[in-house]
Formats: structure tokens, sequence, C-alpha cells
């Protein structure tokens, strides 16, 4: 497999993109309908600037997301398992000249213990962060995930691991087929050559032929659940978002699946980092990227992280937001000993919403989001290329409600403040009202009663 | 394992009303159940776990009770 983006191609589209008002909301109806967006078109609603035709975009996403995946928001934390990192990368609190920081990689208790701090909260669902190491190999990564999902405290387990590491080969990503991961993610961090050779000017990282193909040797491996993402305010934000796009449609071509989410953080403060703020992405742009994203892959999930401050967090997430972290803490050991403010010197980056899970959950509910910590998909076999199936047909709100409704139950039952419970068990009502197929319906509720009395782990 | 895994998928396929069923195949890797194949339509309705032996699990939607037998039967051999 090799580099397959053009960036000639890309800069090309965007020049020649011409919008019109007819064009846009043709765009936006075969979003609508389902359709995934072609680059071409993708490029016209990036090139789309008058106020009225980024009004109509944001409309549009709005309308998508209500229609496939309604008020679902599905919750994560990540768990940095290891810091020591042998790339320089320049946006990076972690890379290898920085000095600075506090170098450490969890022990096995550690990482017990850690585990254990957040099943106490509630969490269900985790993304294990690595930085790239030798240290840091597929066995070592394997047997970190077995003891994540082999560590239980009380109801508490984490059903679903995630893994943000470094590319590997076949062989290693199969070690990690093995014991059960959920997705791979990798982040290009930048679609655009020259900036990635800028940005990434030693170590392994440095190569983007081998970062980009990823994911490919990932699904060759038989890994069919991966993540993309990339690094906002590297290079020109609208180029971004058609690298993104286009590395959509390669694993689409190529596998007959795509990448299960897409990430989108911005650039934040950290510790030792040198980049130019020439390409900034403001918050006025960054709405614009998320509800273009959010037009071109209706059926991707999307990420936005808690980089962002809980009130863009809110505005953004209308616009098809589908999965957020939540109670973040990205300092090694941060769920057991987190400082009162956050010291650069021990993480990867400032977050701007370091809420706590419970502050998060309560806002949710209360703005009629219903969170779900849901993970049936990948323990029913319905993953990879049966997945997309699922998606194409309005699936998502089908199956994914009455099981966002359980997993909310069950935090209900099991960690929640009475401010959340007075509200929770209202919203529970009314989701359950909305449900149309009475056969659903009626499971659920047999489920629900059994999740009162004890039961766990119940999906459809 | 792969020829025997396309002879139960075409077996399966002979054995179920496509339009009004669908059965699919996964395997386990530690938690994670997944996909190896499937025939049939969603039905998007609850599904059954029809069988479970070793890594694999059977899974059905929409299935009567004798095509379920049948496919029990079927997947028994594919274990073997």
């Amino acid at each position: 497999m090799s580099d397959f983006i053009n960036d000639e191609k890309l800069e090309t589209m965007l020049d020649e993109a011409e919008p019109t008002a007819e064009e846009i909301d043709r765009i936006i109806e075969k979003s609508l309908n389902k359709e995934r967006l072609s680059l071409e078109e993708t490029a016209t609603l990036l090139q789309a600037d008058k106020p009225e035709w980024i009004e109509k975009i944001f409309d549009g996403a709005r309308r998508l997301k209500s229609k496939i995946y309604g008020d679902r928001v599905v919750l994560f934390a990540p768990l940095y398992i290891g810091n020591k990192c042998i790339n320089d990368c320049e946006y990076c609190g972690f890379k290898a000249s920085n000095q600075d920081v506090e170098r450490n990689t969890l022990s096995e208790e550690q990482l017990r213990q850690q585990v254990k701090a957040m099943e106490s909260q509630g969490q269900k669902r985790s993304i294990l962060v690595y930085g790239e190491h030798p240290d840091y190999d597929a066995d070592f990564i394997a047997d970190t995930v077995e003891t994540v999902y082999d560590t239980t405290e009380g109801n508490g387990e984490i059903r679903r691991v995630n893994i943000n590491a470094a590319p590997l080969d076949v062989e290693g990503y199969k070690k990690l087929k093995d014991v059960g991961i959920g997705t791979y993610q990798i982040f290009q961090e930048t679609y655009h050559h020259e900036t990635y050779q800028q940005v990434h000017p030693s170590g392994p990282k440095s190569d983007f032929e081998w970062r980009l193909t990823g994911l490919d040797r990932a699904m060759e491996a038989g890994v069919d659940d991966v993540g993309i993402g990339a690094l906002f305010g590297l290079y020109d934000w609208k180029y971004e978002v058609l690298g993104l796009l286009e590395h959509t449609i390669h694993l689409e071509d190529e596998f007959d699946v795509g990448p299960h989410t897409i990430s989108f953080p911005r650039i934040n403060d950290a510790s030792g980092i040198n980049i130019d703020d020439k390409y900034e992405v403001n918050d006025e742009e960054f709405k614009r990227l998320v509800a273009i994203l959010r037009l071109a892959v209706p059926y991707t999930g999307m990420i936005l992280t808690a980089r962002e401050d809980p009130e863009l967090r809110d505005e953004v997430m209308e616009f098809g937001v589908s999965q957020i972290d939540a109670g973040t803490r990205i300092e090694m050991e941060g769920y057991t000993h987190a400082d009162e403010e956050q010291n650069l010197d021990k993480e990867q980056f400032e977050i701007g919403d370091t809420r706590s899970l419970e502050e998060v959950m309560y806002e949710l509910v209360r703005d009629g989001y219903l969170p779900s910590f849901c993970t049936a998909c990948y323990r029913l076999g319905r993953t990879g290329e049966h997945f997309m199936e699922f998606a194409i047909p309005g699936f998502i709100k089908r199956y994914c409600t009455p099981n966002a409704i359980l997993t909310f139950k069950e935090y209900l039952e099991d960690y929640a403040s009475q401010r959340i419970i007075d509200e929770g068990e209202k919203l529970i009502e009314e989701k359950l009202e909305e449900i149309e197929k009475e056969d659903i319906k009626t499971e659920l509720i047999e489920k629900l009663e059994r999740v009162e009395d004890g039961e766990r782990d119940l999906y459809f | 394992m792969a020829n025997a895994t396309y002879i139960f998928k075409d077996k399966a396929k002979e054995l179920i009303d496509e339009e009004e069923m669908k059965v699919w195949l996964s395997k386990k890797h530690g938690r994670r159940v997944e996909y190896v194949f499937k025939v049939g339509t969603e039905q998007f309705s609850p599904p059954t776990q029809l069988a479970e032996e070793g890594d694999y699990v059977l899974f059905s939607q929409g299935t009567t009770d004798e095509v379920e037998q049948e496919l029990k039967e079927l997947f028994g051999q594919f274990i073997k």
C-alpha cells in the first residue's frame, strides 16, 4: 500500500470550487439522503463563505444529526498508559526533546488502580493512549488491554477498550485483534506532506507514508474498526477536511468499510511546543468544519474531545458529534492523583473541559441529550462491513437508543447523584415514549426492570 | 476453517428466507465478538443467540423454530 494523498489534487479542488446557493442545497439534500459526499462536493461546502450559506450548512448538519443519531451521545474516557516517546512532534508536550516533562509508564498495579477509579465513576469505555516508544510494542499494548478488561470494581467494568498508539505492522495488529480491542485510532495529524515533514522532524513518525498506511495494515490484519483524525491548526483547515475525506474514501474503496470514527482536535497549549499560529482555527471555522464533516460522512462517528471548552462543546454537539470524552484526565495516574489545576509538564496538552463525569452527565441530561455507554455492536458481531449495513437504513437510531437507555439506566442505578437520578428517570420515560417498534419497546421495558433488579450488561 | 466457513454460509443461505430472516456468524476475540459473515436481511428486531461453541457464536433474527433447529445442526457440523 502506498501514499494515496495527492496535495495538488486536493488544493486544486479547493481552488476550483464555485459554490452557489442551488448547489449547496443539492449537496445538503444528498447528505440528508444518507449518501457520502464526494471530494468535489465537500470542497464546494468548504468554500461556501457567505453567512447565509454557512447557516444552510449548519442547519443541514443539525437535521442530519437529528435524523441519524437522535439525541444520543456516547461517552468515553482516555487513559494514558505511558508518555515515553521517541518522536519530536512540534505540537506535543510529550516530544522526545522536552526535558521538562515527567516520563512514566504505568505498572500493572498502577494501571489497575486507574481502571478501578474510572469504573467507580461509571465509565464503561476507554481509549488507551501510548507514546511511540520501543517499550510500547504490540505485546505490551496487548497485555495492558487484557489487564483493563480483567479489572473490575463492584458493578464497574470497562467493556470496550480502544487504542490510540503508533502504527504497527500486520503481525502487531493481529495480536491486538486477538485480545479484543475496539477501535484502533491513528491520527495523521496533517495530510499536507510539506507541513507533515516540518512538524515531525525526527523519529518513526516522520515517515508520512508509514503512518498514512497504518490503518490499511490494521485492516489487513482483520482489525476492521479504525479511527482517523487530523490535528487542526497545523495547516489550512479546509485542506485537512478534504484529507480526512480522501482517507475515508480510500478505506471504503480498498476494504469496503470506512473509518468507524473521525476526530478533529485543535492544537492546544502544551509544554515546550513550537507552532506557528498561521493556521490557527477560530471557533467559527471550527464549527464550520464540524458541520461540513458531518455532512460529508453521514454514517461515520464523530469524536469531539475535551480539548474544547464546555461552551463550544455544547454548541458543536448539535452539528453531529456522536462521541465525547468526559471526566477526562490526561496526566499519568490522573484518575487517582489529579492536581487541582493542569500541570503541562505532566500532560500532553491543555484541555478545555475539565468537568467531572458527573457534571458532564448532568448537563447532557439537562440539555435533553441521552448519554450512552453502549458497547453492544462489538459484542454482537455488528462490526466492520456488517456495521456499515446496519448504519444505512437508520439502524443507529433504532438500536442505539434502546441500548443507550439501558446503559444510562445502569449509570443511574450504580453511580448517579440525586440530581441526575431526578432528571434521568424523566428522560428515560420520554425516550421510551418515542420508541415506535412495540416489540423493541416491550423488551426494553422488561430489560430495564431486570437492571433495577440488579442485572447488568443487557443489550439489543 | 476458511473453506468450512464458505460452506456454512452457503448452506445457511439455502435454509433461510433471505427477505424475512437474517443469520450471522461471529467469532470472539477477547471481549469483542466480530462479524465473520451474514446471510439474509436486517429485520430490526432483537437478535437471538442461537448457538455458541469455542470462539464462535451464531446469531439470528426472524428465524422460525424449525429453521433455528436446522441452523444449530449446521453450526454443530461447522464447529467439528
